[in-house]
């Protein structure tokens, strides 16, 4: 099993809504579920901006925890964020679960896979981002204002 | 640093507003989002405090069309501009791709806007950025207010490296895109990858 079919199988097994990973500037790195792109990246930057500030907090009472989650729920709905690695987060949203404890519980052995080793091809990403350095070859050589305003075209 | 997908063929960037408290990164936002979502299928985040001025950071993304082949998408961002809220400032500026210096033009914000250009080198540093090789452009905004400093003052004193600069009236779009443009240019054309 893939990462993308783990992502899948948490929308499908556990009902959750959307199911977003996360880098922790608030890029995302894969997604699976019902969102609109757009909401997606509102969510994932909301969740990296609580990611970012509940770090500073953990930092701050001290703990020795290397893992921690940020929970937001109200009654039946709500969003968990869970740490896959370093750099990336899940952030599952959930809505109209009976039992979001139970559901959290259950993420557990999802998020084990998705923390397996990741120089493991097989159990990478099928839709990875390839790249995000400021090494290698220019992208966009000689780009032109024409171009830029035919970009933007607004 | 930017997110390529070679798969979907689509480049996501990061933008950050800068500048001292007041200077119009928000408005700055609140225009490209006026401009460019008219139908508001995509809606302009804003963490605010109780008087509307920026707690955490504004975010709008910012899809646009193809160049060469690549779908472009920007998100942009602004930070809190009151120096309690340096926290929050470190915190936007992580994966950063290009900044926009917003500075107040009037004579009397010339001292907020060094603070808070020393404090953004401060927290690149910290970050372990170079601001000199950062994709960086200034926006000398509010030029419609009395009292305001020329411009070849305010480069002088701010932009000793001649970086681009843009005059602006955030408010009424005045330089607004012309703004984000820049900066959009600076950050593709120093974007680097390998498949």
């Amino acid at each position: 099993m893939n990462k993308d079919e783990v992502l899948a199988q948490i929308v499908d097994q556990l009902a959750t809504t959307s199911v977003l990973v996360i880098a922790t500037d608030g890029h995302i790195v894969a997604r699976a579920g019902s969102f609109s792109k757009n909401e997606d990246e509102k969510l994932a930057a909301l969740s990296s901006g609580i990611l970012s500030a509940s770090n500073s907090l953990i930092n701050l009472i001290n703990t020795n925890q290397d893992q921690y989650k940020v929970v937001c729920s109200q009654s039946d709905r709500g969003v968990v964020l869970e740490q896959i690695s370093k750099k990336e987060w899940l952030v599952a949203l959930y809505n109209g679960v009976e039992n979001p404890g139970e559901l959290r519980m259950q993420l557990g052995k999802y998020l084990r896979i998705l923390r397996s080793d990741s120089s493991d091809k097989s159990l990478s990403f099928s839709e990875p981002i390839n790249s995000r350095t400021n090494e290698g070859q220019t992208f966009f050589e000689n780009i032109s204002d024409e171009e830029i305003d035919e970009l933007f075209n607004i | 640093m930017s997110f390529i997908n070679y798969n979907s063929k689509e480049i996501n960037c990061k933008i950050v507003y800068f500048g001292p408290s007041m200077s119009g990164k928000t408005a700055n936002l609140q225009y490209i989002y006026a401009r460019t979502h008219p139908d508001a299928d995509v809606d302009l985040l804003s963490l605010n405090t109780e008087n509307e001025r920026t707690l955490f950071f504004d975010f709008l993304p910012l899809a646009l069309g193809t160049l060469r082949g690549y779908h472009i998408r920007f998100h942009l961002y602004t930070v809190p501009g009151q120096s309690y809220y340096d926290s929050s400032r470190k915190l936007i500026l992580r994966g950063v791709d290009g900044i926009v210096f917003v500075c107040d033009s009037q004579v009397t914000k010339m001292e907020a806007n060094l603070e808070s250009l020393k404090n953004l080198a401060d927290n690149l540093d910290e970050q372990g950025y170079d601001i000199e090789k950062i994709p960086f452009i200034f926006q000398f905004n509010k030029r419609d207010m009395p009292n305001i400093c020329p411009v070849e003052e305010m480069n002088k004193t701010l932009n000793p490296r001649g970086l681009p600069h843009f005059e602006a009236v955030s408010t009424t779009g005045v330089g607004v895109l012309e703004t984000l443009k820049g900066i959009s240019k600076k950050i593709l054309q120093d974007l680097k990858g390998s498949e």
